[in-house]
């Protein structure tokens, strides 16, 4: 998709709907703000006559190289066929409200960033972890993750038989 | 061994026509091994050279082995073709429990021999000797299809020499059961779970 030369400039749409700061680039169309103010963000994009994003073509998370964290939202608008980048910085709760309330495929998006980021996202449906198992306890894409601490799983066959052998005991006793 | 046709043996005065002489064994190995039904589960791009396998350039039906069975409960052979994570490892090991006696597990490819080049990753699970009895090992990334089928042909071997003896050590009989060194799968994945975070609950 041509992104720069179809593109308009939200500028103007921006400084009349947000009380709040923000940093605006026409040329790349990225938005940037705080991630507090995504609710109205969101109810902006998907309402507005000028910009009617209606469709999250994809939503992840990224850390910065001072350890702050950032969701990333990438916007298309089918109809009027304009994209928009938003880039969110997360507050040091690491709670960021959900887009799924505008947008049914943040779902399981916002729950991989979850999984590999630790990012909570308020109001989510079903916020799970999507590819590692519920029982782990780290973040694998954070900068502060180390490899070498997660446990490899030895033998199980091995240790299978041997707790079956202490069950077999505990049954005859 | 082989069969021995009544009509044949013209030189034995007790033969009787229509009588079929064999031993056991070799009569249940034959139909064990020709009719190696697999479980139709891919995990990665192993899964691609499988599929391969089964279509007509390679057509594993010359082995007996093109009826793929999308339920555990009538297979007799786990193909693994691909990188088990942790997540699909418990599957896998539930899906394996399910299969009915008696039950071969083919490991296909570097990524569930030994983890192949996602060893070094914090979801994959280093070998899938890990959680199940493997009969053979299939080396390459991806196997060939070819590969796929000497794999099989050699698990065919295998079963070959299995016997219905009780006190052989390759004695393999249909409905025994889980041994005494088994643990039902809720178990065995809540074991995996464990040694994930560190602990080891035998100890």
């Amino acid at each position: 998709m041509n992104r720069v030369s179809a593109q308009t400039d939200f500028s103007g749409v921006f400084r009349e709907a947000f009380s709040f700061e923000h940093e605006y680039d026409p040329a790349a169309q990225v938005l940037r703000l705080e991630a507090e103010h995504l609710p109205q963000a969101f109810k902006l994009f998907t309402e507005d006559s000028r910009l009617k994003l209606n469709y999250l073509r994809d939503m992840t998370a990224k850390e910065g190289p001072e350890g702050q964290l950032f969701t990333v939202y990438n916007f298309v608008s089918l109809e009027l066929k304009h994209v928009l980048m938003v880039i969110a910085r997360v507050s040091e709760d690491l709670v960021v409200p959900t887009a799924t309330s505008h947008w049914d495929s943040a779902d399981w998006m916002e729950r991989e960033a979850y999984d590999m980021f630790g990012i909570r996202f308020a109001g989510h449906p079903d916020l799970r972890r999507i590819y590692l198992e519920e029982t782990v306890d780290f973040y694998p894409l954070r900068k502060s993750f180390k490899l070498d601490e997660v446990p490899n799983v030895g033998d199980l066959g091995g240790r299978e038989r041997e707790l079956a052998k202490v069950k077999a005991k505990e049954e005859k006793a | 061994m082989g069969l021995i046709d009544g009509h044949n043996i013209n030189a034995s005065p007790r033969s009787i026509p229509g009588v079929t002489l064999t031993s056991l064994d070799w009569l249940i190995n034959v139909a064990r091994r020709n009719s190696l039904w697999p479980l139709t589960m891919g995990l990665a791009c192993c899964a691609i050279e499988m599929i391969c396998a089964s279509a007509a350039r390679f057509d594993i039906s010359r082995f007996g082995m093109e009826v793929f069975r999308p339920s555990p409960r009538q297979a007799d052979v786990m193909i693994v073709a691909g990188t088990v994570v942790y997540k699909m490892a418990a599957r896998v090991k539930r899906i394996y429990e399910q299969m009915p006696e008696p039950k071969y597990v083919v490991s296909m490819g570097s990524c569930a021999n030994s983890g192949g080049i996602h060893a070094d990753s914090y979801g994959t699970l280093r070998g899938i000797d890990k959680i199940l009895p493997v009969d053979v090992y299939i080396p390459g990334c991806p196997p060939r299809p070819e590969a796929l089928l000497h794999g099989l042909t050699t698990l065919q071997r295998k079963i070959d020499r299995q016997t219905l003896r009780r006190d052989a050590p390759n004695y393999v009989l249909a409905g025994h059961g889980p041994g005494p060194g088994k643990l039902s799968p809720e178990v065995a994945v809540e074991l995996m779970a464990a040694a994930r975070l560190g602990i080891d609950l035998t100890k």
